[in-house]
């Protein structure tokens, strides 16, 4: 108990003390996940909107598909960007495993599947409307895209801000792709681990203590948008 | 804006639900649609609007027979449960004007003169979707009418209103059709309604056409005995 306590005092000093390793850690998962959920938001939206309302052969199949992603495990979308990025995998001569963009790219595979599949069953129901309506009152294709954006607004951005959430928590595919580097590819949940596998606990509980007032922060936002 | 139908087919998974060798609509006058359900009445709007697609046939509009895209935005339609936007009740009435790129001083000018004419002033800063149900088909015949239509189309957009929101909508529709010379299409079960409203009036039955005539011959003297049925009650719609 009293290691834990400890631990607590630690970890509330490097967090006031402005401890720039700590920050460092913070910084750059907040970042990481934010160009995540951007590069994700500008393809998963219009596809979410697509697949919710057109009907297409196949259709069943791919709802099915992006239902099955949005439960994927991070330690297979890790793997998965890792063999194509590694030397011998075919996007190897990029070279950018181990690197902050690798990272970005695991979590774009990670969040897409839960945007799009949101942003599909909002608008499943209403969305025909919505695009009717704009249609009628003269509404361009951009226009209208935009239209039903504004409309499902609360939803889409539920789906946005869970997303985030499921990219700054996740380790398994950061891990794997970052390589958990010093002051370049490590994150907040890659950093705990290995404070704590190190047995340094008041770094990895400060870090911790972030990362669940980050997430008390998503939820509270996320109420808000949803009560919006 | 002139309308010729010619040989207008539609089906749904096979079944003809719309059979139509020509009907037309001529500009400044109100035509009104009438029909039991499902004969075919909201499909023919819905065809002439562009949101359904016909399995064969053409529409023409205007005397110059332009096709659909080159008169697009000259057309605007109603609908029974018209979807507002989750906004003012200001955009709501402006948000086709915005799709035109209109400036400012327009839109304001164009909103505040419809809103006042179907008595939604008080309204104006509300969001839509707290209205009634009436207040919010004047707020969807508001944002029709600022577009300043050619061809005006309404599915049953004052079924089920209250007294007053069709009173009001019935003299608008009227005060607009004297002042902008639009066509107005307008689709209703009520017979009353009709005989109020049309210059010409129509009974489709199972996708076709079943009589079409001036408003005063249609209802006094019909050549159809499906029409006197139907105008008589006798046909339950």
């Amino acid at each position: 108990m009293e290691n834990i306590l400890q631990g607590f005092r630690g970890a509330l000093s490097l967090i006031f003390s402005g401890d720039r390793e700590v920050y460092s850690i913070i910084g750059l998962s907040l970042s990481v996940s934010f160009i995540s959920v951007l590069i994700s938001m500008a393809f998963s939206v219009p596809a979410g909107i697509v697949i919710g309302m057109k009907e297409f052969p196949l259709r069943k199949t791919v709802v099915m598909i992006i239902n099955t992603l949005m439960g994927l495990p991070p330690v297979i979308a890790g793997l998965l960007v890792y063999l194509f990025l590694s030397r011998s995998g075919p996007l190897g001569y990029l070279g950018i495993l181990h690197t902050p963009k690798a990272m970005v790219i695991a979590q774009v595979l990670l969040i897409s599947p839960i945007i799009t599949g949101v942003t599909m069953a909002a608008v499943k129901d209403r969305g025909t409307l919505v695009k009717n309506t704009a249609y009628t009152l003269g509404a361009g294709k951009l226009q209208m895209l935009w239209t039903l954006i504004r409309e499902f607004r609360t939803s889409i951005g539920s789906s946005l801000i869970a997303g985030y959430g499921r990219a700054i928590s996740e380790v398994g595919a950061v891990m794997l792709v970052g390589g958990n580097i010093k002051r370049y590819t490590r994150v907040m949940t890659t950093a705990i681990v290995l404070e704590t596998n190190m047995g340094n606990f008041d770094q990895a509980i400060a870090i911790g203590i972030v990362l669940l007032l980050l997430f008390f922060l998503i939820n509270i936002i996320l109420q808000k948008v949803q009560g919006a | 804006m002139r309308v010729q139908v010619l040989n207008l087919v539609k089906e749904y998974d096979g079944v003809r639900v719309l059979d139509i060798e020509k009907l037309s609509f001529k500009e400044g006058r109100f035509h009104v649609l009438m029909g039991p359900n499902g004969s075919g009445k909201s499909t023919l709007l819905g065809i002439i609007a562009g949101l359904v697609e016909a399995n064969t046939g053409r529409i023409l509009y205007s005397d110059r027979q332009r096709d659909f895209q080159a008169v697009r935005r000259d057309i605007t339609l109603v609908m029974q449960r018209s979807y507002l936007f989750n906004t003012s009740v200001y955009n709501n009435i402006i948000s086709g004007l915005k799709y035109r790129g209109m400036n400012k001083s327009i839109l304001r000018e164009r909103a505040l003169k419809w809103a006042e004419a179907l008595d939604l002033n008080l309204f104006l800063h509300r969001n839509a979707r707290t209205l009634s149900g009436g207040e919010r088909q004047r707020v969807a015949l508001a944002r029709a009418l600022v577009l300043k239509p050619g061809l005006l189309l309404l599915d049953e957009s004052t079924a089920n209103l209250d007294p007053e929101s069709i009173i009001i909508i019935e003299k608008v529709l009227r005060d607009f059709l004297k002042e902008s010379g639009a066509t107005i299409i307008f689709v209703t079960h009520n017979v009353f309604q009709a005989k109020r409203l049309a210059d010409r009036a129509y009974l489709l039955m199972d996708g076709r056409v079943i009589e079409a005539g001036e408003s005063k011959e249609f209802f006094s003297n019909p050549d159809s005995e499906l029409t006197r049925g139907f105008l008589g009650g006798e046909i339950v719609y």
